[in-house]
């Protein structure tokens, strides 16, 4: 298991030293801008990120809208370039271009299962497309494929001949990790794959992840900006903020003794079913609205 | 305004809205009924397909073209209105409501706002036409709204356009123009859920001022039960266009639900401070609406569900005032099916 960093301030350090138990993925002071319109300054949409993921890590990495969280995620798999800093993946440095080798370890999946699979095709081709592709996989063999998929997603074996359309946003993540699973990646990057789906349903896919951990050992990035989830699932937490990775803890302990002053806001800032109810604003101050 | 503090703001009842799909006729919503009390906040709580923004568009008047009132009475500050009617009378004496008696404040700022005229304009336009503000006059009452909804460099921002400010404080400026006119009654669909939940909880903490400030009654449309419980006195659970369980007093239904589905939605809800290992999944999925049934709409997925669920139409078996639990079969109650009453903890 990949050690993660021992907490507090900016993680800057990149001089790690070369352990035997190497994590699956390395990010070491990343860079990312954007040139902005009307403006010579360039937009520094994450700066310095480190990051690990293990051997059948799950890690999390949290921030609010604009933070890069989607960025350096983006990054990882090979949609973004990078200004400087290093994406190693089990050891080795990857580059801009990905060959089809790399693009088979790392696959990604969205918030939208809705905008992610092409609503004419049906659940097979769309997974037999990628099948066929990536591995050696030709004929009888795909369609056996394609039923372990569904039941390695827990979904009903008839969905493969159904189209997008008739499906519930539940089922359609089921089907985006099952074609990102198609080609045995060892990580996984999930980019807020609930945050677009209803509590009942989202508690699925939140098992469905951690269940694929344990049975197929599969190692996840796991991105949100809902803490409450990232608790249930994860093991480690990055949080990141306007760029910076400002924290990088165990999750039992980030949630008990937060140490950066914006892990703190956003854990306070977290409704509760059991919570104290919201206060007014302070002072008693009228509002003073009438007026007529 | 007269603030009649006689009646409730707000009393819909037996609301039943029917969906024409491909000249098909659907059961949208059946025999919703709730009420608010002066200065109270209930969350209308469920999933999508629930019929939770229906209820909220058939109480502004706002229905898609395919929507049609089969039943239901409404009742806003003392005024009657029959759901039913269609008439020209009738829909002009609702859309007299919007605005001045019930303001309405929706997810997307960015798309309620019009994108091509100043925020200061949009947050007095209506109240100021209403009340022939002198324009000098209908600015300062937009900058003074704009820094009761906490923009603190409002002088700046009031000729800005939408575009130029960002989510949270295009949804501050939905807020001041909501209650620019003074309503008695706004009505807000899950106004925080595009927000970062740092920003979520200074809108909360806004509308519990402004509602201790203004005594106005808020009618909380979510799917995020932890956002009910921070900022809600009362809660009303919808499952497919249905009331499944009701509450005056929201801890009676957080800490002792009775309906199967509130306990399942309770259940698989997230929450910080409870450390599990696996959360609670609902299985199976919502009907869609061409599917729906006779008998509780929950029964297909419900482990309490036996053969007299899918009859019907299910009952309400609570036993306590201001309390409403639909289901034969209640959390807590004895096997045989014998409903028990008020046995909430």
């Amino acid at each position: 298991m990949a050690e993660v960093d021992e907490a507090g301030a900016p993680v800057a350090s990149s001089a790690q030293p070369p352990s035997a138990d190497a994590p699956l993925l390395r990010c070491s002071d990343v860079n990312i801008s954007f040139s902005q319109r009307g403006s010579k300054q360039r937009l520094h949409a994450v700066r310095n990120a480190s990051l690990e993921v293990g051997p059948a890590d799950i890690v999390g990495l949290v921030g609010e809208s604009g933070s890069g969280k989607s960025t350096l995620a983006r990054a990882i798999v090979g949609l973004q370039r990078i200004d400087s800093g290093a994406v190693e993946f089990e050891g080795r440095r990857l580059g801009h271009t990905r060959t089809a080798e790399d693009r088979r370890g790392i696959q990604m999946i969205f918030q939208d299962p809705f905008g992610s699979l092409d609503p004419r095709m049906k659940i097979r081709s769309a997974l037999a497309e990628i099948i066929r592709r990536h591995t050696s996989l030709r004929g009888k063999q795909i369609d056996t494929r394609c039923a372990e998929l569904m039941d390695m997603v827990q979904l009903p074996r008839t969905i493969l001949s159904s189209r997008p359309a008739g499906m519930s946003g539940g089922q359609r993540q089921r089907v985006a990790i099952a074609r990102a699973l198609s080609i045995n990646p060892r990580l996984l990057v999930a980019d807020e794959p609930v945050a677009a789906l209803d509590v009942s349903v989202q508690a699925g896919i939140v098992n469905l992840l951690s269940d694929l951990r344990r049975e197929v050992g599969l190692s996840i990035l796991f991105i949100s900006h809902d803490l409450s989830i990232v608790r249930t699932l994860c093991d480690s937490v990055n949080v990141i903020y306007r760029g910076d990775i400002v924290e990088t803890r165990p999750c039992a302990e980030l949630f008990d003794d937060p140490r950066s002053d914006y892990t703190r806001t956003l854990l306070s800032a977290i409704p509760r079913l059991n919570g104290p109810r919201t206060e007014g604003l302070a002072q008693g101050q009228s509002l003073g609205v009438r007026r007529r | 305004m007269t603030v009649d503090s006689t009646g409730e703001p707000l009393i819909v009842e037996g609301l039943s809205l029917a969906l024409d799909i491909g000249g098909v006729q659907l059961n949208a919503l059946r025999d919703v009924s709730f009420s608010l009390r002066p200065g109270e906040a209930r969350g209308l709580v469920g999933e999508s397909g629930s019929g939770k923004s229906l209820t909220l568009r058939a109480i502004l008047g706002l229905l898609p073209p395919n929507a049609r009132i089969t039943s239901g009475r409404m009742v806003v500050a003392g005024q009657e209105f029959d759901l039913t009617r269609t008439d020209r009378d009738h829909r002009r004496r609702i859309a007299r409501l919007r605005g001045a008696q019930i303001a309405m404040i929706f997810q997307e700022p960015g798309v309620a706002l019009n994108p091509v005229v100043p925020v200061g304009r949009q947050i007095v336009d209506a109240v100021a036409r209403r009340n022939g503000l002198t324009k000098r006059a209908a600015r300062e009452y937009a900058l003074h709204l704009m820094e009761l909804v906490g923009i603190h460099d409002a002088a700046a921002k009031i000729d800005a356009y939408p575009f130029e400010l960002s989510g949270g404080l295009k949804q501050r400026v939905m807020i001041a123009a909501a209650v620019a006119g003074e309503p008695q009654l706004i009505l807000c669909d899950e106004p925080t859920t595009a927000l970062d939940v740092t920003v979520q909880k200074q809108i909360l903490s806004l509308f519990t001022h402004l509602r201790d400030e203004l005594h106005a009654s808020l009618l909380y449309v979510t799917h995020d039960l932890a956002v009910v419980a921070q900022l809600c006195d009362s809660v009303t659970v919808l499952y497919s266009g249905e009331v499944m369980e009701s509450s005056d007093d929201l801890r009676a239904v957080f800490d002792g639900a009775q309906h199967p589905y509130t306990e399942a939605l309770l259940h698989s809800t997230p929450d910080v401070d409870r450390i599990e290992q696996r959360l609670y999944s609902i299985p199976g999925s919502a009907a869609s609406l061409s599917d729906r049934t006779d008998g509780c709409q929950f029964a297909p997925r419900c482990e309490y569900a036996r053969d007299d669920c899918r009859t019907g139409s299910i009952p309400d078996t609570s036993g306590t005032p201001g309390r409403v639990v639909r289901c034969l079969h209640k959390v807590g109650a004895p096997a045989d099916g014998v409903p028990v009453g008020g046995i909430d903890g």
